[in-house]
């Protein structure tokens, strides 16, 4: 990665990759270092529902301790002005993001204090994409014991 | 132990929604997952899943419980709460008016109302 792709992320994120145009980092909580926030920056502002909801179901499949945050091509543009602009964004964003996952997630260091910034080659030798993606529902919101 | 976190949990709740009709969005954010943090903890208090003195992994904690116990669209919704109280408090990027969605606040009301009654 180079520093110009650097220059004026938030200064904590790692980056990943660039996905079809949209930046993806990733960042610790700063209150609970087992916490993962998944970013993808600059994703169009009508897919982001659509992207949040495909993050999850891939995320709920696994034991990827992420939580997606998605922002939105204009909020992006207007916060971090310097580091994007869309490049090729085309509706295969979710799948791309889908395979990043799936290698992210076999990353053993992760969640570790000291998480480093993966190799470029981690970013073309990805594992295969999780398909069978099971949709959890619940009768009810709460299964809590009185 | 844990009726004082129910106690906090209603505080921040009402603090939430006054900053959040006075539009300060960034404070409302934090208070907002404050109130649902304690309604869970008073919860994990009662049940010993968690005690007082626990500092290590708490949001952690707090996240796993959330996601045995609800369904998924309410955990996600606690689990956006957490990412919204991170960028309030750490980052320069405003929340705005618009997250606070009517279906989002009601999602977490139900939430934190279930975990206060379980935890009274």
């Amino acid at each position: 990665m180079s520093n110009e792709i650097l220059h004026g992320f938030p200064s904590d994120d790692k980056i990943l990759d660039i996905v079809h145009g949209c930046h993806v980092s990733y960042v610790h909580d700063p209150e609970d270092n087992e916490i993962v926030y998944l970013r993808v920056f600059g994703v169009p502002d009508d897919e982001v529902t659509d992207v949040k909801l495909r993050l999850w179901e891939i995320i709920d499949t696994t034991n990827a301790p992420f939580i997606p945050s998605v922002v939105s091509l204009s909020d992006t543009q207007s916060h971090y002005p310097h580091f994007l602009y869309p490049i090729d964004f085309d509706s295969a964003l979710p799948e791309g993001l889908m395979q990043l996952i799936s290698g992210i997630t076999e990353m053993p260091n992760l969640s570790s204090t000291d998480a480093e910034l993966p190799s470029p080659s981690f970013c073309t030798n990805l594992s295969p994409v999780l398909r069978n993606i099971n949709e959890v529902s619940h009768a009810h919101d709460f299964r809590l014991a009185a | 132990m844990a009726a004082v976190f129910v106690e906090k949990s209603e505080e921040n709740w009402n603090i939430f929604e006054q900053l959040r009709s006075s539009n300060f969005f960034d404070a409302a954010a934090s208070r907002l997952y404050y109130s649902l943090f304690q309604a869970v903890k008073a919860f994990a208090l009662k049940t010993g899943t968690m005690t007082e003195d626990d500092s290590l992994n708490v949001h952690v904690k707090a996240k796993d419980i959330v996601r045995q116990n609800c369904s998924s669209s309410i955990y996600h919704a606690f689990c956006d709460a957490l990412e919204m109280r991170v960028r309030a408090d750490y980052e320069s990027r405003r929340v705005l008016a618009s997250e606070f969605s009517q279906h989002f606040i009601c999602q977490l009301d139900m939430l934190r109302r279930q975990f206060v009654k379980l935890a009274s």
